[in-house]
């Protein structure tokens, strides 16, 4: 997902009954469904975990702006130049939300953002793929964003208070967005022989790396036992992932687009679709830095913060230099 | 560089309710952060009015007083209205 | 000049200023420099929509905003050449927006009293924005003049380093 393979540091989730003292009492609050908030007392390994978390998903919405953000200046009218714009917009201040929540656990944004410029962060695997034409940005609206609001609804509810409080802002604000997207896909599938062409082709490109957002299978993810205890995960990666392709592939139908899978089935025992082996070697090879435009990605961050840096010292020594005059009462 | 200042945001929307709590956000100095608060916290029409405090300057009460702090208010019953049987008959109050 | 070669000329400022701004959305010194940023673009291509939707109104062509936005020419835009100045840097970026802003503002004002009702009504909307971007504008303006030797002399027009 926005944060797939969250490391826990833990080697073996242990029972409550194992735990003792405060972190007895604080397993006890969580299985009461009782909220943790920034001054209660928390286990160091829950505050890193989160930490590495809530900032990976930060860093996801502020390098996600990227791709989509490539296509606001050549979109096709007034109208979806200004819908787009506000949708790139938003994402920005999800991450905003999201750094704010990390912040509260005692880190400082700077100190996140740094950790993603030298490379020690991960953002979502998703956005290491190119937006090639426009039908992509319909294809990362209706898919990319369908697949986020599936992992982040349950967040709304996870067990730390600031993560599911900036959740619940970015679930009201995202529900635009995966119309947004599947709008243009209607229009283009709906269109010319060549519209409909590039609607399919952006379909076979952001089907697979849309699956495996969802991070690797339930039977690999060594972190998940820790994080569900922690009610910071609250349904595993094939869950979110099965939910993701049951609601898409109607979807998909309905605009006789076709999903790239020859093996998909409907499975009526199961009441869900049965999908083809998904290509994890190719999950891992991004996450790793070997995606498409991983390189691309995170130079153009970097290169942001950089040319940023004497904007940011300029205000802070304004701003310096104001509450002094203020304190002493002489103007310069 | 320094990290700018945190700031809490409070936003008083148009239903006349209390400024609330909405997040927070960094800010060299108040016009900035009052002009961030707005482009962030506002562009779906929630508010009328903004405050920014430095989160620094905030006093808060501390977990560990819960007890002493909250639990006293829970045996004065009688401050609540349902705590009062009314009989039959009684409106409007 | 015609009233629609009037309005045209107002929609391509907005426009190509909007335009430029949005090529920013995702590469601001911090964040919330991004969101403000993006406001502006989205304020300023809105603005544009509004002028062109009402030149092709008085034109009587057939043309709406997106015919005169995307199927015109460059030797037919009709824009200052301010707005056609490249981002540059930031102190390039807000020396541009806080002449342009500072202009737009008072024009705005100015035309909220037109006597074509069409044309005060979009000045109207769009001068609350621009009051909004001056002030912001205005803002970095004063934080860049005054900060630290480097912003100061960026912002008085010394080459970058």
């Amino acid at each position: 997902m926005y944060a797939q393979m969250v490391d826990t540091g833990v080697q073996r989730l242990r029972s409550t009954e194992e735990l003792d003292g405060d972190e007895r009492h604080f397993q006890e609050r969580i299985d009461a469904g009782v909220r943790i908030e920034p001054e209660d007392w928390m286990p160091d390994s829950y505050r890193k975990t989160l930490v590495r978390q809530i900032s990976q998903h930060a860093h996801s919405e502020i390098v996600g702006m990227l791709p989509e953000g490539n296509w606001i200046t050549r979109a096709p009218s007034l109208l979806r130049k200004a819908t787009l714009l506000a949708k790139v917009q938003d994402e920005g201040g999800h991450g905003l939300y999201l750094y704010a929540a990390a912040e509260t656990l005692g880190v400082s944004r700077d100190d996140l953002i740094d950790a993603l410029h030298e490379g020690k962060a991960k953002y979502s695997s998703i956005f290491n793929y190119p937006t090639l034409t426009w039908a992509d940005i319909g294809a990362i609206g209706w898919l990319v964003d369908g697949a986020a609001i599936i992992n982040q609804i349950p967040l709304c509810r996870c067990s730390y208070g600031p993560y599911g409080r900036a959740m619940v802002r970015v679930c009201k604000e995202e529900s635009f967005h995966q119309r947004q997207g599947y709008d243009i896909m209607t229009v283009l599938a709906q269109g010319s022989a060549a519209q409909r062409r590039m609607a399919q082709d952006a379909l076979n490109r952001w089907w697979w790396p849309a699956v495996m957002m969802f991070g690797p299978p339930d039977t690999e993810s060594v972190h998940s036992a820790q994080s569900a205890a922690w009610r910071i995960k609250l349904h595993s990666n094939d869950e979110l992932r099965q939910r993701f392709i049951d609601q898409t592939v109607p979807q998909a139908d309905l605009l006789d687009l076709k999903i790239p899978d020859p093996d998909l089935r409907w499975n009526e025992a199961r009441q869900s679709y049965d999908i083809g082996a998904i290509d994890w070697n190719e999950f891992h090879a991004v996450v790793r830095g070997d995606g498409p435009c991983n390189k691309e990605r995170l130079a153009a961050r970097r290169d942001a913060w950089d040319r940023g840096a004497w904007v940011r010292d300029a205000a802070a020594a304004h701003a310096e230099k104001t509450t002094i005059e203020r304190k002493t009462g002489e103007t310069r | 560089m320094k990290d700018w200042p945190l700031w809490e945001v409070f936003i008083r929307s148009s239903h006349g309710l209390a400024h609330k709590h909405v997040g927070s956000l960094r800010a060299a100095d108040a016009e900035m952060a009052i002009g961030n608060a707005r482009d962030v916290y506002t562009r779906r029409n929630e508010g009328v009015s903004i405050w920014v405090v430095r989160s620094a300057d905030i006093a808060a009460s501390s977990p560990g007083d819960k007890e002493p702090l909250f639990d006293p208010a829970r045996s004065k019953v009688y401050r609540h209205p349902t705590f009062f049987q009314l009989i039959d008959g009684v409106k409007h109050m | 000049m015609s009233l629609f070669d009037y309005v045209l000329r107002l929609g391509d400022n907005a426009l190509i200023l909007g335009q430029q701004l949005a090529a920013l959305t995702g590469h601001g010194p911090v964040i919330e420099e991004d969101i403000a940023t993006a406001n502006i673009a989205l304020d300023l291509v809105g603005e544009a929509r509004l002028w062109l939707s009402l030149a092709g109104e008085i034109e009587g062509a057939g043309r709406d905003e997106d015919d005169l936005a995307f199927l015109r020419d460059e030797i037919d835009f009709r824009n200052l050449l301010l707005v056609e100045r490249p981002n540059g840097d930031f102190a390039d970026t807000m020396a541009r927006q806080f002449l342009f802003d500072a202009w737009h503002e008072a024009l705005l004002e100015a035309l909220s009293a037109s006597t074509d009702a069409r044309v005060a009504a979009v000045a109207a909307k769009s001068w609350k924005e621009a009051r909004y971007h001056l002030s912001h504008s205005g803002g970095w303006v004063i934080r860049l003049g005054d900060g630290t030797d480097y912003s100061h002399g960026r912002m008085s027009g010394r080459p970058a380093s």
